[in-house]
């Protein structure tokens, strides 16, 4: 299964301002997880609704082939940014009316239903009305929405925003246990929701492609450019302003700072292993 | 079918529209009863009508002079009266048969006896007019000609008794809870699943275009519904008073109506105007529905459309009332008299200019809700 993405440009314009979005966006994806991350404004969410039909591209194409099936939209599944659903249903009603807009039919769309909100553990609370879930669960219908009908392209955007971290994982180990067979697109500017499960990382900022491969590939590349150092705190808001940081621990009086440089970025500094987010920090400045 | 259940499911069956059509019903029915007693006769004349209603002849016209006579002999005997005899008369007293005889019943049957004459004297008019117009001014010619056309053979044969009818077609408060109903269902139907992020799943999964058919088909069947609802409540308040009234006589039986166009049964002006208010309430509910695709807030779609309605409505009261759709809910306005447009020296009763009007606003509306709602960047993409 493989789901190509052809050179795809995406302009706009407002007024005499022309903006290119995405510009000669080339990816090709197979089976797994693909984490795709950048800075606000960066062109996943332009890239995810050219991908699901939302918008229009200007030019390129998207070529799915599945054994010769080559409609992907058929085979999509879908859950948009800052999703939020009808407080006077319950979750199966929402499952049965999503299944519906999707033309899947069962034998009984009740047990399939049950099942389906099974797979998030959301099946005892089928009948509540969705206006009394919290916000985790509210997400978790919205991953049960988007795996209806066995999608082969699964693509959530920003899906883990405003989640606890207790929920956070919980929704990373459901996409874990269902990326097997699938495409599953992760848009996101938090790179931790990537870090876990992303096959592919796919950097992007301004509409193009900065970088991608798996998570050792990127790190590799920024090797040797992440420095820890301690320092006091008087200087650390100076270090913060000079310096690209991607953290500060603070320990007693002192604290740890990871810094991203080229160079040695002070006295007594030493080299540390790369992680996705030193990866980020290092591509982006802050995100 | 399915996703018209689910709208139904989403709009409709929500508790909070329970409360508000019970809380609006109650309003209506006391609004209704307060029409009913202001605007309607004494129970006292309507039964007078009821009594002496039936096919009118010379006799009757005796037969009301006798009991008048009668009435005014017993009344003057019987002295101050301190109760009311119902078995015995029809107003519980003498006194009240006789002047109500005299002053109402009266009056009544030489309007339904003497309505041929009036509209003969209107044909001779007509006729005048047709003869001195005609080779000068095509309109004036063709007003008189369709005059004569729907005037001729006008005749009222008995007397009936119209109150419900008659406070049906001028009671407008229940149109206008209906208005109300639709803005607080049908302001939020694209706006909410644009809130939702369940427009992005019906794109993707290109049924935007059943989902639009799916909430205008919600629409009607609400505005249907809730017309129809209301103007039953209606009458039942009306009838409650009055019984169903004479409904099989002409409209131009009631006396207000004398000069209409429509030559129908009272009953059929009731079932148009249920109509025509259908039609008023779905030109507001279109409006509301393109106001939903405007913005994802919702209190804003809700805010947004009562101002816009309320916009329609002021403007309605300054325009020329026959080019407002929202004047389709005042029958009396649209029915009193023969008004007509002057279109290429052609007289065009202005009635089916409004119908005209109301059936392509609805139309157009409809176009750029489908516009907004269904967007057209959804083909480009599937190619």
């Amino acid at each position: 299964m493989e789901l190509k993405l052809n050179g795809i440009t995406k302009s706009y314009t407002k007024g005499k301002k022309h903006r290119n979005a995405l510009e000669d966006f080339t990816l090709t994806m197979t089976e797994g997880v693909y984490g795709i991350l950048g800075p606000n404004g960066a062109g996943k969410s332009t890239l995810i609704n050219i991908i699901t039909g939302i918008i229009s591209r200007d030019s390129g194409s998207i070529v799915f082939d599945d054994n010769g099936d080559h409609d992907y939209l058929s085979h999509l599944g879908f859950m948009p940014q800052g999703m939020d659903f009808y407080r006077n249903f319950t979750a199966k009603d929402y499952i049965k009316y999503i299944m519906t807009l999707k033309k899947y039919k069962t034998a009984d769309d009740n047990a399939y239903a049950l099942d389906i909100l099974g797979k998030v553990n959301l099946r005892e609370d089928a009948d509540r009305k969705i206006g009394a879930y919290s916000g985790g669960m509210k997400q978790r219908l919205g991953i049960a929405q988007a795996i209806i009908g066995e999608p082969k392209v699964l693509i959530f955007d920003e899906p883990t925003a405003g989640l606890d971290a207790k929920e956070r994982i919980r929704f990373r180990n459901v996409i874990s246990s269902l990326a097997a067979d699938k495409i599953v697109i992760l848009a996101t500017h938090i790179v931790t929701d990537i870090a876990y499960i992303a096959k592919t990382v796919v950097l992007m900022d301004k509409g193009k492609i900065i970088q991608y491969g798996t998570q050792e590939e990127l790190c590799a590349d920024a090797a040797g450019k992440v420095w820890e150092c301690e320092t006091n705190s008087s200087e650390v808001m100076d270090c913060m302003n000079r310096m690209r940081v991607s953290n500060a621990v603070s320990t007693g009086g002192k604290y740890t700072l990871r810094i991203i440089s080229e160079e040695c970025p002070m006295d007594g500094a030493i080299k540390a292993e790369p992680s996705l987010e030193d990866v980020c920090i290092y591509r982006f400045g802050d995100m | 079918m399915k996703l018209f259940i689910y709208e139904l499911k989403k709009n409709i069956f929500r508790v909070s529209l329970l409360v508000l059509t019970v809380i609006l019903m109650a309003v209506n029915i006391y609004k209704a009863m307060e029409e009913r007693r202001f605007f309607g006769e004494t129970r006292a004349a309507a039964a007078m009508t009821d009594y002496f209603g039936g096919e009118l002849n010379e006799e009757k016209f005796i037969e009301l002079n006798d009991y008048r006579v009668r009435m005014e002999q017993e009344a003057n005997q019987a002295g101050e009266v301190t109760v009311y005899d119902y078995e015995r008369y029809i107003t519980g007293t003498a006194a009240g048969d006789a002047s109500y005889a005299e002053s109402d019943i009266k009056p009544k049957m030489e309007y339904a006896y003497l309505y041929r004459n009036t509209v003969l004297d209107y044909l001779a008019l007509a006729d005048e007019n047709i003869a001195f117009y005609n080779g000068k001014n095509s309109y004036e010619t063709s007003y008189a000609q369709l005059a004569k056309q729907l005037y001729s053979g006008r005749i009222i044969k008995s007397l009936g008794q119209y109150n419900t009818p008659r406070l049906y077609f001028d009671y407008e408060f229940s149109t206008l809870a209906v208005i109300i109903l639709v803005i607080f269902v049908f302001s939020s139907a694209f706006s909410s699943e644009r809130a939702t992020g369940t427009d992005r799943i019906i794109i993707s999964n290109k049924r935007s275009g059943s989902v639009f058919w799916a909430k205008h088909f919600t629409l009607y069947l609400f505005a249907a519904a809730a017309v129809i609802l209301f103007s039953i409540s209606d009458i039942i308040v009306f009838a409650q008073k009055y019984g169903i009234g004479t409904l099989d006589q002409p409209l131009f039986a009631i006396q207000e109506y004398q000069f209409t166009p429509l030559n129908v049964t009272v009953l059929g002006a009731m079932l148009i105007t249920l109509v025509l208010r259908i039609l008023a309430v779905l030109f507001v509910g279109e409006v509301i529905m393109v106001v939903s695709t405007v913005t994802k807030n919702i209190g804003a779609c809700i805010a947004l459309s009562f101002g816009v309605v309320g916009a329609l409505v002021l403007i309605s009261e300054f325009i020329d009332p026959y080019l407002s759709p929202i004047n389709l809910v005042n029958t009396r306005s649209m029915f009193k008299n023969l008004d007509c447009y002057d279109i290429f020296g052609t007289a065009v009763p202005c009635q089916l200019i409004t119908l005209l009007i109301a059936v392509v606003l609805i139309l157009a509306l409809h176009v750029i809700c489908y516009l907004r709602a269904v967007p057209r960047r959804l083909k480009e993409a599937d190619k």
